[in-house]
């Protein structure tokens, strides 16, 4: 018998991962893919980038600090999104423009957009994701109270400022959550970043979960609903094309 | 846009989202609310669409205890509900419903 050494339960020496909270083994190693990416030294593929093989060196989960370094290699952060609760919190000083800062669920309500979104066509910035699909963060009685749109394959949830969607929670790690889009199968998946608290899927602890259409996810303790168009979007009939249900 | 304008608005709940599926807009999302939304090339219209074949008020949405209406507002173009040829004035619509009027096509995902 074994003791986890997150929430001190009793476990299984044969189990890789808490069954209580989630939280991986002391034995279980670290690694990094190419890109820098951290990852499960059991994990075949990179969550983050999707590519394969054991690319890095391994590190003990003991040794975590080592495993996520300052400088980890990630794209270029266009919009986020920072969820703070109560107040006395503090913005981070390097939010330049163009990122979206929500102050919210207590008492006051701050919303600083960098630029004023131009009212020309948006066909003339960047192309669409090929997905529709929605955060939608709820109050404890399940009523949203923000929603936020997931334009980038990957989306980071946590603590850090290098998470794509900052919230503000004791329970939440800095990097806690991973959602990303597989396009070869049209599939949304749910990550957990080994998590101190883990993440919840349907209040299930999960460690690699595929999302569906209003599923609910809970992140220390922020409830939300994941959203998204299910739909294969094609040219009606019609218009010389047929839709698919 | 006069910006130092104050508006007290009551906060509505998040009922849904309208997708533009094509034309000049497309991949762009617009939240929709408990109630009534207006979509047009209308300043005033609550989804504000500034194309040319879109009238002023073209068509609204209506959440209402639970059930979704899409409601044509007498507009020259009309609404076409996925395949279907018939143009509808009022219809009520499920999750993923698209419907197409002027040149833009449209999806309603429902909360």
């Amino acid at each position: 018998m074994d003791i986890c050494s997150n929430c001190l339960r009793k476990k299984s020496e044969e189990q890789l991962f808490c069954p209580w909270c989630g939280y991986p083994d002391g034995n279980i190693g670290l690694k990094r893919c190419n890109k820098g990416h951290v990852m499960f030294e059991t994990f075949k593929t990179c969550i983050f980038c999707l590519q394969a093989g054991n690319l890095g060196k391994s590190f003990l989960n003991s040794n975590r600090q080592e495993a996520f370094p300052t400088e980890i290699v990630r794209g270029p952060s266009v919009d986020k999104t920072v969820l703070e609760t109560g107040p006395g919190v503090t913005v981070p000083e390097d939010d330049g423009p163009g990122k979206t800062v929500l102050e919210d669920y207590d008492d006051k309500t701050r919303l600083d957009v960098g630029e004023l979104e131009s009212e020309t066509a948006p066909s003339e910035k960047a192309p669409p994701p090929p997905f529709f699909a929605w955060l939608v963060f709820t109050d404890e009685d399940g009523l949203p109270v923000h929603h936020y749109r997931l334009t980038k394959e990957r989306c980071i949830i946590g603590k850090s400022a290098d998470a794509d969607i900052r919230l503000t929670d004791d329970f939440i790690s800095k990097l806690h959550t991973l959602i990303f889009f597989d396009p070869g199968k049209d599939v949304f998946y749910i990550s957990d970043l080994a998590s101190t608290n883990g993440t919840f899927l349907n209040g299930h602890v999960v460690i690699k979960e595929e999302l569906k259409d209003s599923d609910r996810i809970r992140i220390g303790h922020k409830p939300m609903i994941f959203k998204r168009v299910m739909r294969k979007i094609q040219q009606p009939k019609i218009f010389g094309g047929s839709y698919e249900s | 846009m006069s910006l130092d304008k104050t508006m007290l608005q009551d906060e509505k709940e998040l009922k849904g989202w309208l997708v533009v599926l094509n034309g000049q807009w497309k991949g762009k999302d617009y939240p929709l609310f408990e109630g009534k939304t207006m979509v047009g090339s209308s300043h005033h219209a609550g989804i504000y669409l500034p194309d040319k074949q879109m009238e002023p008020f073209h068509f609204s949405i209506r959440f209402a205890g639970g059930d979704v209406f899409l409601t044509d507002l007498d507009s020259e173009t009309g609404l076409t509900i996925d395949c279907e040829r018939q143009q509808v004035h009022r219809q009520k619509i499920t999750d993923e419903t698209i419907f197409k009027t002027a040149d833009m096509e449209f999806l309603i995902k429902i909360l």
